[in-house]
């Protein structure tokens, strides 16, 4: 969407961040019984940017959306919303500070409540930090519904009534009810049709402009995070191992499974899959609860298999470091083998070069 | 449109290289309800002996009810007319005994969810067992043993140890091997996958692609493929079937569809994906909804949508037509077919001409700007 200025002031820094959710079962006994669904993520959101979490299931990106909304408690680490740390409000600050911030979910069969009027849903957040008079709420409601698009008469009219593609507009203009600075929008067009897809993040992209929104987008179609973000942070179980800005990571990618990644996405044109070289990885992701040792995706990386297995990819945690000649981050012990390898070559022939 | 198909029915012969293992004639889906869905309406087709066929569109569309209905897996509100001719039997006139030698023997089913295709009480490996008693006639031992072999085909580690796991102690792309070495022991004549990757991550959605294309191609299985997405079939099938409405709007190799696509919603559709190998000022949109399938349709499904909308459109629904390359003009747009030129009702085939369901099908450069995307 919108291109966030690279000076930009941050509005969300996260330091640090761990959310370890407990089991009974240990797996090993250093390990004892957590899942550790985000395991130490570092990164900030820039005034009027989209930053995309990108990953496969089980990375973290939901629960890192979900820290950042204070929908859940950090076990360590620090989030700090325009330089208040989320930890330390409550009550009333805490309410003051919601307004600003808005999620949107992926089913807006599961969002909205289906007992409720449009007018009833999308005013609700108004109602809840006593916005308005009733009058007012309701013309709020009006102005809103016409800002997604949809028609005067929706607001009497309940969820049913209307498609994936309406019931997403209709949870958009709940969110944007309070004037709000952040969405975070976990797979907003997932559920969606295709066809209906490019409708809704036309939507967003508009909103944006208008109302200098900043977004957090959740999505695992890295088509579609090429689109809609400016930076993107690419998650695997539990730690971010690339953070770039968007044209960077799909042309320049520097850790082996953004490589891979970008490499599995199928695309919609017969001659571009008849001659591109996949890498397909082996094995699925391994368990949150007993990660492995070192470099987590050390266990399916095609890259240290090639260097024959070298062994700091096992024995060391490679950290996020930045990268000397243009911005961004990478965690890999071996970038420059990553950078000059035939693989990402192959990658870039098909993804990278337009 | 029955006759011709119904009457190879005595031969009884296995598909030669020029007859289809598969031919669908005027299928029909209505499920009952208070205002009956009208899911497929009037869908014909043959697969032939060996093809990979995709069979594309968005939900509602009819592709998967069109699907399921061949093997008449669908629940009992679902009313099903039409022929499904299968190595000379009517599929949809089988009774419940006939049909069930014939799915899993001749006809193998990947569903979208791993998890819920298999029993989760009972191992892996009492349940590929099951079928390879069942189809292949093994007892206990031997079908232990093949049921490990088949799983390590399929790619699952450990085979010999993973064959006393339940469902649940298999991660989902390990469950969607194990559903798809069921489905392929018997070594069906067709394997119809439905959204086979669509509950899967991209980089096990790579592998399972592949899986399915090793295996198909190894035993010349014909595979339909069905799924809602454009990039999914561009690498893995030869011919392509559009869905719109519950009707095939287009047909013809996949390549063709993609270069140069003949319905105005394939071009739309195009157009409004965004693409992993470039990025767009701003996605076109299709604007409208798809039709309601509860009503029945007037003229073309497409036509409220349509950027290229004649007043034939709204009144009277277009056929499948072979595109009327020879009669294309220059700048004015298509010299329509009149219906007695038509060269009578093409049905998608092996050896089908390129066919859209089109009154005014998209000019040659609209055409190819839709496949380009941004280029």
């Amino acid at each position: 969407m919108s291109a966030g200025s690279h000076d930009a002031k941050a509005l969300v820094e996260v330091e640090d961040l761990r959310v370890w959710f407990p089991t009974r079962r240990a797996p090993t006994a250093e390990r004892r019984g957590y899942i550790k669904a985000v395991d130490g993520v570092a990164f900030t959101v820039r005034q009027g940017e989209t930053l995309g979490l990108v990953g496969e299931s089980g990375c973290g990106k939901t629960t890192t959306a979900r820290a950042i909304l204070k929908l859940l408690e950090p076990t360590e680490g620090r989030i700090m919303f325009d330089g208040v740390d989320l930890s330390t409000v409550s009550g009333r600050d805490l309410r003051l500070l919601r307004r600003r911030m808005q999620p949107v979910f992926q089913d807006p069969f599961a969002s909205l409540n289906p007992k409720r009027t449009v007018a009833r849903i999308v005013a609700e957040p108004l109602a809840i930090h006593r916005q308005g008079t009733r009058a007012q709420r309701r013309e709020r409601v009006a102005e809103l519904l016409d800002t997604v698009g949809l028609p005067p008469d929706a607001a009497g009219r309940f969820p049913h009534a209307f498609s994936g593609g309406q019931r997403q507009r209709i949870a958009i203009a709940r969110a944007m009810a309070l004037r709000p600075d952040l969405i975070v929008a976990d797979e907003p067009v997932s559920s969606l049709d295709v066809s209906i897809r490019a409708q809704i993040l036309n939507l967003m992209s508009d909103l944006q402009q208008e109302f200098r929104l900043t977004y957090v987008v959740i999505a695992h179609d890295l088509a579609l995070v090429r689109q809609v973000t400016d930076r993107v942070a690419v998650m695997y179980l539990g730690n971010i191992v690339e953070l770039r800005s968007t044209e960077d990571l799909y042309r320049r990618p520097l850790h082996p499974y953004t490589v891979a990644l970008l490499s599995a996405v199928p695309i919609p044109d017969t001659e571009a899959e008849a001659t591109r070289q996949r890498i397909v990885l082996e094995g699925d992701v391994p368990s949150p609860a007993d990660p492995p040792s070192g470099c987590r995706f050390h266990t399916r990386c095609w890259l240290r298999r090639k260097l024959d297995n070298p062994d700091i990819c096992s024995g060391e945690t490679p950290p996020l470091t930045p990268i000397e000649d243009g911005g961004g981050a990478v965690a890999c012990h071996f970038p420059d083998e990553v950078r000059t390898s035939s693989e990402r070559r192959e990658t870039l022939v098909t993804i990278g070069s337009r | 449109m029955k006759t011709p198909v119904a009457e190879s029915r005595s031969e009884a012969a296995s598909p030669g290289p020029d007859r289809p293992v598969l031919s669908v004639r005027d299928l029909d889906v209505t499920f009952r309800a208070r205002s009956p869905v009208l899911a497929v309406r009037g869908v014909s087709y043959d697969l032939a002996a060996g093809e990979h066929v995709g069979l594309v569109g968005e939900s509602g569309s009819g592709k998967s009810a069109g699907a399921l209905a061949l093997v008449r897996l669908l629940p009992d509100y679902a009313d099903v007319s039409g022929t499904v001719m299968l190595d000379g039997a009517d599929l949809l006139r089988l009774n419940e005994r006939e049909l069930r030698a014939v799915r899993g023997d001749q006809v193998g089913i990947v569903y979208q969810d791993p998890f819920s295709s298999l029993n989760p009480v009972l191992t892996i490996g009492k349940q590929l067992t099951e079928v390879l008693s069942k189809h292949k006639g093994l007892r206990a031992r031997a079908a232990r043993r093949e049921a490990a072999r088949l799983l390590e085909t399929v790619g699952v580690p450990n085979a010999e140890e993973r064959i006393s796991d339940h469902p649940h102690q298999f991660s989902g792309g390990m469950r969607q091997r194990a559903v798809i070495a069921m489905a392929v022991a018997p070594r069906p004549a067709l394997l119809i996958a439905d959204e086979p990757t669509t509950a899967l991550d991209v980089t096990v959605q790579a592998q399972i692609l592949e899986l399915l294309q090793e295996l198909t191609s190894e035993h010349g299985t014909t595979m339909l493929l069905i799924t809602h997405d454009l990039g999914v079939v561009a690498g893995v099938t030869q011919r392509l079937m559009v869905m719109y409405g519950g009707r095939i709007v287009e047909a013809s190799t996949t390549e063709d569809v993609f270069a140069r696509p003949a319905h105005p919603y394939t071009v739309a559709l195009h157009r409004s994906l965004p693409r992993i190998d470039a990025r767009q000022e701003r996605l076109v949109t299709i604007e409208g909804q798809p039709p309601d399938p509860t009503r029945p349709i007037e003229g073309c499904p497409f036509a409220p949508r349509c950027p290229s909308r004649i007043d034939r459109c709204t009144v009277e629904n277009p056929p499948l037509m072979t595109l009327p390359t020879a009669r294309r003009a220059t700048t004015a747009g298509w010299e329509l077919p009149t219906i007695s030129e038509r060269d009578g009702n093409p049905v998608p085939g092996p050896a089908s001409p390129h066919l859209t369901a089109c009154w005014n099908p998209p000019l040659p450069e609209a055409r190819s700007a839709g496949a380009g995307g941004a280029g």
